[in-house]
């Protein structure tokens, strides 16, 4: 039990992140309220041939959501060659029209790229989700294993752990890979939000600027930094921590007031680089996951490394049909919703919302998808100082500037609550380091 | 058919306290494609301000920029002559690309009373698609009572058919659902019509190679009356005007718009 000294010191870095400010904001009942991120001090650890085969699958994974972008708001051949329907294209609330035609500077979409990843017990790595928007959590990995490290410096010497510490340099090197020439700063949306905590840490470690959006101004297809004495200065890279739908009240939601209006037109114009894209939700969407596989074989030739979870897709007949005579083993999701929310387990209904489930599964086929329950190993955890088991996931995180590149750690999340499969920060679990051993 | 006519559209946008910081998005410039040809055209803003000028994802010509200093009034002037009218329907060439006018939009997603519209307009016989959008084009005028104030530019296709009154947005919106319900890709069309008024909307459907405008609120075909502005999904795509400013107090916003034969 190599964490020993570890676990012994887990409430002294538990005081540290507290001090620090490391918070996790959540909504609950219309209410902000800001709770601790809990640390775990067992880390998950991924021996070097394992981490190898998910670096691999990763960076291939990656590689082909960001040519299915491109191609989606270019030339549309996956569509034209009906490998993708295009009713999981338009009808997704993550594909925006005024993306259409974009190229973004460098050629890349989706720079940071967060893929939520389970440990089967079957051994084997399956892909949850891809998260393409606004990823979050690399900072809390990052910031807890310099506190572990001084806690426990004999750990890290007799172990041989991956430094997690380079983060910040992959970062700043995918900021200026994409930066068109100017400033990187990082945009947010504010204090309230989530994880402000993470914006202001990653600002910080990056060195950039952390702005709001009355900070910039649009003129004349360029943007700039205001400064406090009214001095401009160019900005060429957005590392934006708002959503789409909030970035430009000119482009889109009109009543956004943390937006920068006129940014998307020069961002449009090649005048500036957003990170990420605007527009790629159209390829984290549950719906289109089920094609991602596809996608891998489809531009890039090759057969997927890594699984997703078995998927069906109640729009095509035979898995409907399979859907229905199934439900009691399969999970359900909503396509629409994020965050844990919308997730309904078959076995967990009573006959009556069965009943009602399948009656609006048969109205918005689209709608849903349904997984196996995957049997995911358990992680333990130290409860009242006691060692138990329970659901957790893995982050990965994939930086992309020329090529994707895989951090070498990432965030593994798990739920507090024995009964609870959804490990969703948003929903109160915790965290744990992830240790990549080096041999 | 071929007409030249002369437009002026302007928008005028006055403050109780100052403005200022004020960003806008215009889209008053009319394109030059197989149906309209542009012989001259103004754009003149208050402040006066040079503007960038940009395309947007519909290849709508837009300008935008910010005037930082207060103001009590913005005002857009927009005036030039286009002929009209110089052919049936525009090709398109690549219809694949237009995917996203098969789909329901924000503002055309359907509900109950769309369905049982879609229902009860539906015929089997065998049409093409811009004969069964001129259907469906009157049965909207059928179910719509032209009634200005009680909808807004938020309104959605599927609540205005619920009032069963609306303006020309609405029955466009309306008619845009019905068709996207029936697999006919339509599109929405932002410009101005003979006469004097407001802004107008219509839509334009894909149909055999071509897209066909239908001018639902006037149950009209678009054959040298209308100038084209913007096209979109849906009004959420192309606005004529946006604007964002900081200050200002309350505002009163007008929009006047001629359009004559030569």
């Amino acid at each position: 039990m190599y964490e020993m000294d570890l676990i012994e010191r887990a409430n002294s870095v538990n005081e540290l992140l507290a001090r620090y400010g490391v918070k996790f904001g959540i909504y609950k009942n219309g209410t902000f309220k800001e709770q601790l991120f809990p640390f775990d001090a067992i880390p998950r650890v991924i021996p070097a041939d394992e981490f190898d085969l998910l670096d691999r699958g990763l960076r291939q994974r990656v590689k082909a959501l960001n040519l299915f972008l491109e191609d989606i708001y270019n030339e549309k051949k996956i569509v034209r060659d009906r490998v993708v329907p295009e009713e999981f294209i338009y009808a997704s609330s993550g594909y925006l029209p005024q993306c259409e035609g974009i190229r973004p500077p460098g050629g890349v979409f989706s720079h940071i790229s967060g893929i939520d990843l389970v440990l089967g017990k079957d051994g084997s790595w399956y892909i949850l989700e891809d998260n393409l928007r606004v990823p979050s959590g690399a900072s809390y990995p990052l910031i807890v294993r310099d506190l572990c490290r001084r806690s426990s410096p004999r750990t890290f010497q007799e172990f041989h752990i991956e430094d997690n510490r380079n983060y910040a340099q992959l970062l700043r090197h995918t900021m200026d890979y994409a930066n068109v020439g100017g400033l990187t700063v990082v945009l947010t949306p504010g204090r309230y939000n989530a994880a402000y905590f993470e914006h202001s840490y990653l600002a910080e470690q990056t060195h950039s600027p952390l702005v709001n959006g009355q900070d910039l101004v649009v003129e004349e297809d360029g943007v700039y930094l205001l400064d406090y004495t009214g001095k401009k200065e160019r900005v060429g890279a957005v590392y934006r921590r708002i959503s789409d739908d909030f970035l430009d009240p000119l482009s889109f939601r009109p009543e956004s007031l943390i937006g920068v209006p006129g940014l998307f037109q020069a961002y449009r114009k090649g005048q500036v680089a957003i990170l990420n894209a605007p527009g790629n939700g159209v390829a984290d969407d549950k719906g289109i996951y089920y094609f991602v596989p596809k996608m891998i074989q489809y531009y890039l030739g090759e057969t997927p490394i890594l699984s997703n979870a078995p998927t069906y897709l109640p729009f095509y007949k035979e898995d409907m049909k399979y859907v229905l005579e199934h439900l009691d083993t399969l999970v359900l999701k909503d396509v629409a919703e994020a965050g844990g929310y919308g997730v309904v387990f078959g076995s967990k209904m009573s006959a009556r919302q069965k009943e009602d489930f399948v009656a609006l599964l048969k109205a918005e086929p689209r709608r849903f998808i349904a997984q196996e329950v995957i049997d995911f190993q358990d992680l333990d955890i130290m409860d009242n100082g006691v060692r138990v088991p329970r659901k957790a996931d893995l982050r990965a995180f994939v930086l992309s500037a020329e090529e994707p590149v895989v951090w070498k750690s990432g965030l593994t999340r798990f739920s507090r609550n024995p009964d609870s499969f959804i490990v969703n920060s948003s929903q109160g679990g915790g965290f744990k380091d992830t240790w990549v051993l080096s041999r | 058919m071929a007409e030249t006519l002369c437009y002026a559209y302007e928008l005028n946008l006055r403050f109780s306290r100052p403005a200022h910081d004020h960003s806008y998005l215009l889209r008053l410039s009319p394109p030059s494609n197989e149906g309209q040809q542009v012989l001259e055209q103004r754009l003149e803003l208050s402040p006066s301000h040079e503007g960038a000028e940009t395309a947007d994802a519909f290849g709508n010509r837009c300008l935008y920029g910010h005037i930082s200093q207060s103001h009590q009034q913005f005002q857009a002037i927009a005036t030039g002559r286009v002929r009209t009218g110089l052919s049936d329907g525009v090709a398109e060439p690549d219809p694949v690309r237009w995917g996203m006018m098969r789909s329901p939009s924000p503002y055309t997603r359907p509900g109950s009373h769309l369905l049982a519209l879609s229902c009860r307009l539906a015929d089997d016989r065998d049409r093409s698609p811009l004969e069964r959008a001129w259907t469906l084009a009157q049965g909207v005028h059928d179910g719509l009572t032209y009634c200005p104030r009680v909808t807004d530019t938020r309104t959605t296709a599927e609540e205005a058919l619920a009032l069963g009154e609306g303006v020309c947005q609405d029955y466009a919106h309306i008619l845009l659902a019905l068709c996207r319900l029936e697999g006919i890709p339509a599109r929405y069309a932002a410009g101005m019509l003979v006469g004097e008024g407001a802004s107008h909307a219509w839509v334009e459907v894909l149909s055999q190679g071509r897209w066909y405008g239908l001018d639902p609120t006037n149950l009209l075909p678009i054959r040298g009356q209308h100038i084209v502005l913007a096209w979109g999904r849906d009004g959420g795509d192309c606005p004529l005007n946006r604007g964002s400013f900081l200050g200002g107090g309350d505002q009163f916003q007008t929009v006047r718009v001629s359009v004559h034969p030569m």
